[in-house]
Parts: structure tokens; C-alpha cells; sequence
């Protein structure tokens, strides 16, 4: 059985039990709207794994000196302690589009985005890179569809590097 | 060359002079320029291309150390051991650890990875169960994360496995250097690649023998010799030898010439591998590098140069230390000891190590890495530049792996009376996210570098290939859904040359209308069939091809059951797929190669290629955890414990000959085969055979449980399972199914509707059921 949570559980003093007998399902939606998140950097997503941090920030520095195998080397490493973590498969692609890997960068993002959960701004930019991948391969269509999904998202995009 | 004309001959004197004499001169002159222009030429090549030929040396995965790494500390003490670290206490000495229950001190040795130098030091790691708890360096700050030096689980020899260790004569102790000219070739410095007295001396002796007894050879001739590997001794071989080894001392500095000797010389055998050079020599007996060799130790590497077998340390030690001490006094008069010294080392044991330092030996496993290498490398090249070839086996758990594997199948034997060694089977472990295959496990005789099951053993896979019907399902989820009723009924398919196939269930009894979960959990291969004829066989095959099958598969209906025939990789592969949530990543068995001054060569990066939905993988992934939670594989839970959430699949062919099992955890894919190599019947199932195999092995290794986040688009429903439509939580024996979002059956089943329902409906809300 589960434990009531919080919010249903204050609704459940607010309206009563003895409403709740005779009604039905009252609307879920409207009843607590989920809290606009902030955007936090888009690394919160490692989730303090110290040693995923070093090679996040190894992968960064080896990038920006334009080491592109050596930082998808260090994400791959990371990788293999957290193999679930969007942030890092994110990142991964991220890499390849700055190599020009069109189909590689859209593979890990899609990958990323199978992983991402509720985490609405890792989604966001997981289809802005498959946008711009996309565009890049000449599929205008497709990138088009890709933009949009950045829109349905909601998330909000972090300045992090895309292009 | 042009010929003067003497006028003291005359015209017929002259031709008949040149007819017999000159130019049968000048023709034997001509084929001795041209052959000693051919010995020049092979002495060259051989002496700057073949002496630098190195074996490749194959490496598993380096172990990762960092704060909540899944390691005990008697598994790290385990590998600690492979890389050959010495137990120690109070000094940090690069190799050593120290451990005292669950707090380990390690001093690393440096390395050379692909992407990086790993400098040497000391660490401190406290173990709480089967994790890292605290990571620190030695001045007590928290280390994030710690590599350390990868097992060497193999190497490549070249053509006559000759294995080395370079040093540089600069590096050499002068003792050895010293000590080696003395006893082999004392006036190596001043002779021109022969030295006549040392002939002299040989020759006498060979002919009061009447045979040749002894070489007078230089080390420059020595080293020619063993250029050749030859060991004939004819008078024309010994003419070559001369030759060249004079050729060799024109072209070359004697420095060059004795580091090369040093390097080349032949002094032991190690099994299949011949030891060459002292570098190695010093590892391979004394398990120590050349500069930390102690005098006595020196004396008998430089005795057994005049012969490495007759006075092997190991098998003939009394001769070894005689001739050790022999070269002792030697070195006294060539006051390179002082005679007390020399006393002292005499009193020292010969100090070998008590075997062959022994690398572990997986033969299935570089199999494998050889087939992907030989894609990207010559074999001369695997064989002689030697590289660095960092590879994705881990060894715990390959090792664990072969040790339950042969285990597990002998007490399959005595389980059923069979005769032992009957029983044959392979595995396959990779890792879920990278698809890095981290265990190979070719047959039950590890050590055996024969048939590799894994690889090549073609056999009917049975219901592995079930998944692939239900994928294809469950990918039109406006047409099929977890809870889809099908129908287990009997049915005739008629091919076109119009043969009739009756399939029939394992159990021979039919389960009428059955949920589509269910089917798969229970393996009903009747439900199954039914389902993949409407689909049509052809869009089954598409899906077995998107998940990594490679191979070409005749598209009769018999392949609904797994008629064809497929190796465990490429099960392993398959499943590879789904575990991955639907992205493929083709298999590696390879990281990166290095060469052997540590330059990066070649990376073999981490791909994946979104090959199926994820949501409908995810369905699938939820019908094959019940699979093992509540049908055809319940008895895995004698191994692992229901938390861990395993997801996989049995297989079994006809009369028992194929007993298959393939599943995985939140980090590991398995798959096992068990039968037999003459294809009679095995006699078990797939859980009877295979799964206690794979349970034994995955639970030996540790594995996470498979807990997987649903990914977007997933809802969860309530569902009756006797009709398949929307139930409640409080509805007797209803189940939580998860369904591509608005896919859901939206009819209520009988429990759910009227006033009973709507009751039960608010509860359901109130406990944050469904939504």
C-alpha cells in the first residue's frame, strides 16, 4: 500500500471524507499545478557522483581545446559508472555535434532523452542538438519537428555550448 | 672493370688465359660481390627492422576506484594479486598495498592509457560491504576518482612467440654489461665481429674432437645467430655467420650491437613463449626489473647465455648455481667484485621466483579481441609492433564466470546421472550501457583454446526469439498492448508447397484466451504463433534484424518458435538491444590500442543507434521481468532475489538439445547455452539447464537490480486480467500494466463499473494510484 503524499493528503482534509464517498474522480489536473522549476545548470544532473563530476569537467576542458575524442573518451569513462545518467549521454552527443557526427549526435540525444524523465530542459536541449543536426544534414523537415519539441518540452535552454 | 693488355702474352696466349683463367675469376668474383650485397642487405633489415619485434600485449579494463564503486575489499585484494602487487607492510613502494580488513593502502605503479598518463600513488580505501565508503590520497584528501593498471590478460607473439622486455644499454648495471663480456666475448671492443684467437681456440678443440665441440663466437656472431633461430652448424652457415657479423660491425656502432644482443639473446622458455633478452629474463625469473637485480642474480642470467635449458634455474638448479658461481669468480679477477663480495653472493640462494610469473589465460575471450582486430591490423603487425591493446574483459568477472561455469555443469551431470564432461556450454556478459562484452566464457575447459562455443556454436535458439514477435506487438500500440487478448488455441499454417506445421505448447495443452503478457511470460508457443502470423513473419524479421541479427533467416513461420540457428554473441546482441531500452550498440571487446612507446593509435568509441521505440521496449522489458518474477523462469529466484528485478527469457528446443537462458540486471547482460557438441539430446529445459547457470554466475559477480525510470509516454493502468479491460487496485487479482500513453483499454471490466466502482475508483485516487 502506498503512503499518502502530501498534497493529495491535504486535500483530503480540505474536502472531506464524507464527499469523497459520493463523488467521482475529482480532475486531476487542475488540482496542483507541478511548480515551475528554475533552470538550474544543466550539470545538476550528475547528482554529486564526485567522480562523474572530475571526468564532466576533464570532458569539458578536453573540448574546449578542441580534443573532441578525448572528451568523448572521458564521457564514455563516466558512462561506465553511471550508465543511466541523460546528462551524460547528453553530453556525448553534444560532442559529436561539434565534430560533425550529424547521426551519432542525434542517436545519443534520442538515447539522452529516453533517459531524461521529468528533466524538461535536459529534454530541451537533447532536440535542439537533434535540431540542429538535422538541419545540418539537410533534413529541414525533420528539424522543424525537432524545434517544435524543444517548444512542447517547457524546458528552458541552458546557454551550455550546443552549437 | 677494364683489362689492361699485357704485351708479353701474345694475341692466342692471352685468349686462352682469358678463356680458362680470368673470367671464371671474374665470374666468382661477380657472385661473391652480389651475395655479400645480399647478406648486407638481409643483415640490415634483420638488424634494424626484426629486432624490435614485439608481441601485443592485451589488456582487460582497468578497475575504477572511486566513492561508491561496487567492490569489496577481498575483491580488490583479488586483482591486486592479478597485477602482481606485493603485500607489504609500513613502506609505499609502487606495487605494494597493504591491507588490514576492510581499509586497503595501495601504492599504484604509473601507466599508459590511451587518453592519459596515470602517475604513481598512494591511496587509501575504506571498504563498508561490498562498496567504497571512503577514497583518499595519501595526504588525506578525498580522491574523486583513482584508475588503476589494467591486468595484462593476454598477448600476441610473434611467429616464434618471442617475448621481450626492451631495455636501453644506458640502463643496463654496469656489473651485467661487464660481467657478460668477460665470460662471452672479452675483446668485443677491439675485434671487427670475429675474433681469430677465439677461432683458434675452437678450432683446435674441434679438431682434437674430431667434431665441432665449441663455438669461438663473438657476440656479434651470437647475435647473428639468433637472428636466424637456426641451429645447425655447417661449415656455410658458419661462413655466413661470418660474414654478416663482419657487415653488421661496418654498419653499425659496437653500442648498438651489444644493446641489440642484450635485447635478442635467448634465455628460457615459458611454455609456448620463448623469453628473449634479459629485460624480460629478469621478470621471468626473479619477478624483479634489471636495475634491482643483485650481483649473484646477474651472475646467473649472464651463465645461462651458454645455455638457457642445461642450466634452467628452475628445473636444474644445481647446475645453475655452480655455473652462477663460476661466473663470480670471474668477476673477482676481472675485479669487478671484490673477492668478498663475490663471497657473500655465494652464499645467496639462486632466488628465483617459484614459477613463471603466470598471466591469466583466456583464450574464448582473445578470440574475440583477435576478430575485431584483425578488421583494423595486419597479422604481422598484431604480431611484431608491440601494441597495446586495451580490452573491454573484466576480470572478476570472467574469471568467477568460468570458475561457476564449469562448476554449475558438472553438477547438472550428477543431478541426472549423466556421464561427466558430457554437457557443453558457453556465455556471454556485457555490460548494459556500452554493450562492452566483459566475460566470454567458450566452453567448460577455460584454459582450452579450442571450439569456441560462444562464438561459433551455431544452435536452435527455441523461444529466445519470442521477444522479437512481442516487440513487433507492441510497436502499433493502437493495435496491441500489454493486455491484449490473444488466443492459445490449436492451428495448422499450410506453406506454399503445401506442407501443413502444427505447432503445439511445450506443456501439449492449449490456454484458450490468454493476455499478451502472459503469453510471453508463460512462453505459450501457440498464443505466440497466432500473434506472429498476423503480424506477418517478414515484420518479425525486420524487428530480429533492427535488434542486431545480422544474419540472412529464411522467413517461414517455423522461425515464430526460433527454428534458425544462432550463436550465443549474437543472442547476447539481440538482448544487448532491448536491455540498452532500444538503442543497439554493437558489441566491443575493444577499448583503444596504444603503441608500444604509448602513442594512441586507435579508438573504437562507445555508438548507438536507436533501432526500436523505447516505449515498446519498455513494455516488453516489463512482460520479460515477469518472465522470471512469475513464469517460466520463477526458479531463478533459488539464485537472485526478486528485488533485483531481473528481465529475461528461456529457450528450449525439441527433444531437449538446446537448453538457452538470456536476460539481464540494471548493469549486466547474460546469455548462456547448455547441450551437447554432438547436438543429442541434453535433456534439460531452459530453466532446468541454462538459467541455473546464469543465476549461479550473475549472482557470484554481484549485479544491480534493474530499476528502470519509464521513459516519456508511459502510463500505468489497472487491468483485469481475465478479459484484458481497465480494472481497479481493489479489483480481485487485478494487475498494473504500463501502457504507451493513450493506448490504455478504456472499457471497464465488470469489477470496475457501476457504484462499486466508482467507490473503489476514489480510493484508488486517495492512494495515489492511478490517474
Amino acid at each position: 500500500m502506498r503512503v499518502l503524499t502530501g498534497w493529495r493528503l491535504g486535500i483530503v482534509m480540505a474536502l472531506g471524507l464524507g464527499l469523497i464517498a459520493c463523488s467521482v474522480a475529482p480532475p486531476v489536473g487542475e488540482v496542483a499545478p507541478p511548480p515551475q522549476e528554475a533552470t538550474p545548470p544543466l550539470v545538476s544532473a550528475a547528482q554529486g557522483n564526485p567522480a562523474v563530476l572530475a571526468l564532466l569537467d576533464s570532458a569539458q576542458n578536453q573540448q574546449q581545446a578542441g580534443n573532441y575524442e578525448q572528451a568523448a573518451a572521458a564521457l564514455e569513462r563516466a558512462l561506465r559508472l553511471e550508465p543511466r545518467n541523460a546528462m551524460l549521454w547528453h553530453r556525448l552527443a553534444q560532442v559529436r555535434l561539434s565534430q560533425g557526427q550529424w547521426r551519432n549526435a542525434i542517436d545519443f540525444a534520442a538515447k539522452s532523452n529516453s533517459l531524461a524523465g521529468g528533466e524538461r530542459n535536459l529534454q530541451a536541449s537533447n532536440w535542439l542538438v537533434i535540431a540542429q543536426a538535422k538541419e545540418r544534414q539537410g533534413d529541414r523537415e525533420g528539424a522543424q519537428a525537432a524545434r517544435a519539441r524543444v517548444e512542447a518540452t517547457g524546458g528552458t535552454l541552458s546557454d551550455g555550448g550546443v552549437e | 672493370m677494364p683489362i689492361r693488355r699485357s704485351p708479353r702474352f701474345n694475341r692466342s696466349q692471352h685468349r686462352l688465359l682469358s678463356a680458362a683463367v680470368l673470367w671464371p675469376v671474374l665470374l666468382l668474383f661477380g657472385v661473391g660481390i652480389a651475395y655479400t650485397l645480399y647478406l648486407d642487405h638481409v643483415i640490415r633489415v634483420k638488424f634494424e627492422g626484426k629486432r624490435w619485434a614485439l608481441p601485443a600485449y592485451v589488456y582487460a579494463q582497468p578497475l575504477e576506484l572511486y566513492v561508491g564503486a561496487r567492490l569489496s575489499a577481498g575483491q580488490f585484494e583479488r586483482e591486486l594479486r592479478m597485477l602482481d602487487y606485493q603485500p607489504v607492510i609500513g613502506t609505499e613502494r609502487s606495487g605494494s598495498y597493504e591491507r588490514h580488513g576492510d581499509d586497503v593502502r595501495v601504492t599504484t605503479r604509473p601507466f599508459q592509457f590511451w587518453d592519459g598518463r596515470e602517475k604513481s600513488m598512494t591511496a587509501d580505501a575504506h571498504f563498508s560491504g561490498d562498496t567504497i565508503a571512503t577514497l583518499t590520497a595519501a595526504d588525506g584528501t578525498a580522491l574523486p576518482l583513482l584508475r588503476m593498471e589494467p591486468v595484462v590478460m593476454g598477448r600476441i607473439y610473434p611467429a616464434h612467440h618471442e617475448d621481450r622486455i626492451l631495455v636501453k644499454l644506458s640502463e643496463v648495471p654496469l656489473l651485467l654489461r661487464r660481467g657478460l663480456l668477460a665470460v662471452e666475448d672479452r675483446h668485443f671492443y677491439s675485434h671487427w665481429g670475429l675474433d681469430p684467437r677465439a677461432i683458434a681456440r675452437a678450432l683446435w678443440a674441434d679438431l682434437r674432437h674430431g667434431q665441432i665441440v665449441q663455438g669461438g663466437s663473438t657476440l656479434t656472431q651470437q647475435l647473428v645467430k639468433n637472428f636466424f633461430l637456426g641451429n645447425e652448424r655447417t661449415l656455410w652457415r658458419k661462413l655466413n655467420e661470418a660474414m654478416m657479423s663482419v657487415l653488421l660491425e661496418v654498419h653499425y656502432p659496437k653500442d648498438d650491437i651489444l644493446e641489440t644482443y642484450m635485447n635478442e639473446i635467448y634465455l628460457g622458455q615459458d611454455r609456448e613463449r620463448a623469453i628473449h633478452g634479459f629485460g624480460l629474463a629478469s621478470q621471468f625469473y626473479f619477478g624483479a626489473p634489471l636495475e634491482k637485480l643483485a650481483p649473484q642474480q646477474i651472475a646467473l642470467l649472464i651463465g645461462m647465455v651458454k645455455g638457457p635449458s642445461y642450466y634452467d634455474p628452475r628445473h636444474h638448479p644445481q647446475r645453475a648455481l655452480q655455473r652462477r658461481n663460476l661466473v663470480l669468480d670471474l668477476m673477482v679477477q676481472e675485479q669487478l667484485l671484490s673477492a668478498e663480495q663475490a663471497r657473500q653472493a655465494k652464499l645467496q640462494p639462486l632466488g628465483v621466483t617459484a614459477q613463471a610469473q603466470s598471466i591469466a589465460v583466456h583464450p574464448a575471450f582473445l578470440d574475440l579481441v583477435q576478430r575485431q582486430l584483425s578488421r583494423d591490423y595486419r597479422e604481422e603487425d598484431l604480431r611484431s609492433e608491440g601494441l597495446r591493446i586495451f580490452t573491454t574483459m573484466d576480470p572478476l568477472v570472467q574469471t568467477t564466470a568460468e570458475e561457476v561455469f564449469a562448476r554449475r555443469l558438472a553438477a547438472l551431470e550428477r543431478q541426472r546421472g549423466m556421464e561427466q564432461g558430457a554437457l557443453e556450454g558457453a556465455m556471454v556478459v556485457t555490460s548494459v550501457s556500452g554493450g562492452e562484452v566483459v566475460a566470454v566464457v567458450g566452453g567448460r575447459e577455460p584454459r582450452y583454446a579450442g571450439f569456441d562455443r560462444a562464438l561459433d556454436a551455431e544452435r536452435q535458439v527455441g523461444s529466445l526469439i519470442k521477444p522479437a514477435v512481442y516487440l513487433t506487438a507492441l510497436s502499433q500500440p493502437q493495435k496491441y498492448t500489454l493486455a491484449s487478448m490473444l488466443n492459445d488455441e490449436p492451428l495448422a499454417i499450410t506453406s506454399d508447397g503445401g506442407r501443413v506445421w502444427q505447432p503445439a505448447n511445450y506443456d501439449r495443452m492449449t490456454h484458450g484466451p490468454v493476455p499478451l503478457h502472459t503469453a510471453l511470460a508463460q512462453s505459450y508457443n501457440l498464443a505466440t504463433v497466432g500473434l506472429g502470423m498476423a503480424l506477418g513473419v517478414p515484420k518479425v524479421l525486420d524487428t530480429l534484424h533492427a535488434l542486431g541479427v545480422e544474419r540472412d533467416i529464411n522467413p517461414y513461420p517455423a522461425m515464430l518458435l526460433g527454428s534458425m540457428s544462432l550463436t550465443p554473441i549474437e543472442v547476447a546482441q539481440m538482448y544487448q538491444t532491448i536491455a540498452g531500452g532500444g538503442f543497439r550498440t554493437p558489441l566491443r571487446a575493444i577499448r583503444d590500442v596504444v603503441s608500444a612507446q604509448g602513442k594512441p593509435l586507435k579508438r573504437y568509441p562507445l555508438q548507438v543507434v536507436q533501432a526500436a521505440d523505447p516505449v515498446a521496449v519498455y513494455l516488453l522489458t516489463t512482460a520479460l521481468q515477469e518472465v522470471v518474477a512469475d513464469g517460466t523462469g520463477r526458479s531463478l529466484s533459488r539464485y537472485l532475489s526478486a528485488d533485483l528485478h531481473i528481465a529475461g527469457k528461456t529457450g528450449t528446443t525439441d527433444d531437449l538439445r538446446d537448453s538457452w537462458f538470456a536476460g539481464f540486471s540494471g548493469d549486466r547482460v547474460g546469455v548462456v547455452w547448455v547441450g551437447r557438441d554432438d547436438n543429442e539430446a541434453a535433456g534439460f529445459t531452459g530453466a532446468g539447464g541454462a538459467m541455473q547457470v546464469w543465476g549461479d554466475v550473475f549472482a557470484a559477480i554481484g549485479v544491480q537490480p534493474l530499476n528502470i525510470d519509464p521513459p516519456p509516454g508511459i502510463d500505468w493502468e489497472w487491468i483485469d486480467p481475465e478479459d484484458g479491460l481497465r480494472s481497479l487496485a481493489d479489483c480481485r487479482g487485478a494487475v498494473k500494466l504500463p501502457f504507451s500513453r493513450g493506448s490504455a483499454p478504456t472499457d471497464p471490466a465488470p469489477c470496475a463499473q457501476g457504484l462499486g466502482g466508482a467507490v473503489r475508483r476514489s480510493l484508488d485516487w486517495l492512494k495515489g494510484g492511478s490517474q
